[in-house]
């Protein structure tokens, strides 16, 4: 049968045209022609071979790796793809991270198509990162750019695509709409005019060389005298300013950092300040306690220094110089637990025995004659504890002794504070009543 | 006037490297020579048959 054979030769000839379509990197007229090639010849392996290949250099991988095993499936003897499959094997990284694109762009897509075109573009991005060949996503990209009018960002990737595939239908359609919208496309078209005119050179189109012409010296003085003034303008008008607003700067970053250190050190003071018056005043009180501390110090020691006195006194039996002391002792002011125990022993004494012993002495005198004597023993007697029978006993003595005044006092005192007493009916005779 | 909304919907996802087995599988591999195999067959066919 003759049919195959030309079939063949037909097969061969679609192979041909897409090889050198492939050669001049129109890669989609070329996979058109080797499909087309593999439509009359599936066992063209050399077409179907670089099928794979265009598909691969696109981004399709998993495109090229149908064609590649359906080759090795065909033809396993000596066939090339065997090595192309070896070779993405042998690096299984390749493989994963062409898998993901893929995800990642078949992902972006539907954000795409479900209106999500933030997401998509972002996608999108991160694959063209990875796999700068892909060809549909960048084309994809570039339709979700023009629908947000970044017209350059659009140019930018369809040149990308034109570049991998000279010839690409779809880009080559956006890209002169692109062109159209940034005004591009008018530019290219004046160039290309231009380039194809036969419009004549005019005069004016002739650049004339300018006449050199000689200066004289003094022309060079004022011009150079021209230079130095305009120079020196330059300076006051431009960068003198500038520089005076530079040192002024500067000046104010010193003061600024000046006030600082003011502020701290002021601050500093304050708190210092703030301490030494807490310190003062603990000092103060401090002193105070001391002081206070002091003064019950010299309380106590005059206080024990009285009732010492008092019990010598009582011991050696002066009792005039024991009456003295206890009469003058304040004993409300002692608080001293040692101190109100001795003074509470010399109060039972003093108000239990010395008074009357006084009281004794005093009328032993009265009776011997010694007036005063008496009189002095009365009053200390009165003084320890004030009864009915001394206080009377003081009365008559003033009386007798012409102090009529004072011994009244006493009578009536005898009679107000011990009106039940039998010394209260006896003073009230001496009185007269 | 290119309407951005029916291009994007154009568009097809590519194949993934995981359905690899199945789009080999889906594979027309018919080409001419099959083509011409068959349709000569039929037309043996037909011309041994009696009818």
């Amino acid at each position: 049968m003759k049919y195959d054979i030309t079939l063949e030769r037909i097969a061969n000839c679609y192979y041909n045209l897409g090889l050198e379509r492939a050669r001049l990197r129109d890669l989609s007229g070329a996979a058109e022609l080797l499909k087309k090639a593999l439509h009359f010849d599936k066992y063209q392996r050399e077409a179907r071979n670089l099928l794979g290949l265009i598909f691969f250099e696109m981004g399709e991988v998993a495109d090229a790796l149908v064609q590649w095993v359906i080759s090795m499936n065909l033809l396993p003897e000596d066939n090339p793809a065997d090595y192309f499959l070896e070779q993405i094997q042998r690096k299984p990284a390749i493989l994963r991270i062409c898998s993901d694109n893929v995800k990642r762009y078949n992902q972006a897509l539907d954000y795409a198509q479900h209106n999500n075109e933030d997401l998509a573009v972002f996608q999108l991005n991160q694959v063209i990162g990875d796999s700068p060949n892909y060809v549909k996503a960048h084309i994809l990209l570039s339709l979700l750019y023009m629908r947000r009018s970044e017209w350059v960002k659009a140019g930018k990737s369809l040149y990308l695509v034109l570049k991998i595939d000279r010839n690409n239908p779809k880009a080559l359609v956006l890209m002169d709409y692109v062109k159209k919208k940034t005004g591009r496309a008018e530019v290219e078209q004046s160039r290309l005019r231009n380039v194809f005119s036969h419009r004549k050179m005019m005069d004016d189109d002739v650049m004339m060389p300018q006449e050199v012409k000689q200066i004289s010296p003094w022309a060079v003085s004022a011009l150079l005298l021209l230079g130095v003034v305009i120079a020196l303008f330059v300076f006051y008008l431009l960068m003198l300013p500038a520089g005076i607003r530079r040192a002024n700067s500067k000046n104010n970053q010193e003061m600024i950092s000046y006030t600082e250190k003011l502020d701290a050190a002021n601050q500093k003071m304050g708190d210092l300040s703030a301490a030494n018056a807490g310190l003062q005043k603990e000092y103060d009180e401090m002193k105070e306690k001391l002081d206070r501390y002091e003064n019950q110090n010299a309380s106590f020691m005059a206080q024990y220094q009285s009732l010492v006195g008092i019990n010598n006194a009582l011991s050696t039996g002066d009792l005039t110089q024991a009456a003295q002391l206890y009469t003058a002792l304040d004993q409300s002011a002692i608080t001293d637990e040692s101190l109100v125990s001795m003074l509470s022993s010399i109060k039972s004494q003093m108000e239990g025995s010395v008074y009357l012993r006084l009281q004794e002495l005093g009328s032993t005198a009265w009776n011997a004659g010694r007036l005063e004597e008496a009189l002095q023993d009365y009053t200390w007697s009165v003084k320890i504890r004030r009864e009915a029978e001394n206080l009377f006993l003081l009365a008559r003595i003033q009386q007798t002794m012409g102090n009529t005044t004072e011994a009244n006092q006493n009578f009536d005192s005898v009679v107000g504070e011990f009106p039940s007493s039998p010394y209260a009916e006896r003073a009230r005779q001496a009185r007269g009543y | 006037m290119i309407n951005f909304e029916d291009e994007i919907k154009r568009f097809k996802p590519s194949l993934d490297v995981d359905q690899l087995e199945d789009a080999i599988l889906k594979v027309d591999l018919t080409d001419m020579n099959d083509l011409m195999t068959q349709l000569m067959e039929e037309a043996l066919k037909k011309g041994n048959d009696p009818s």
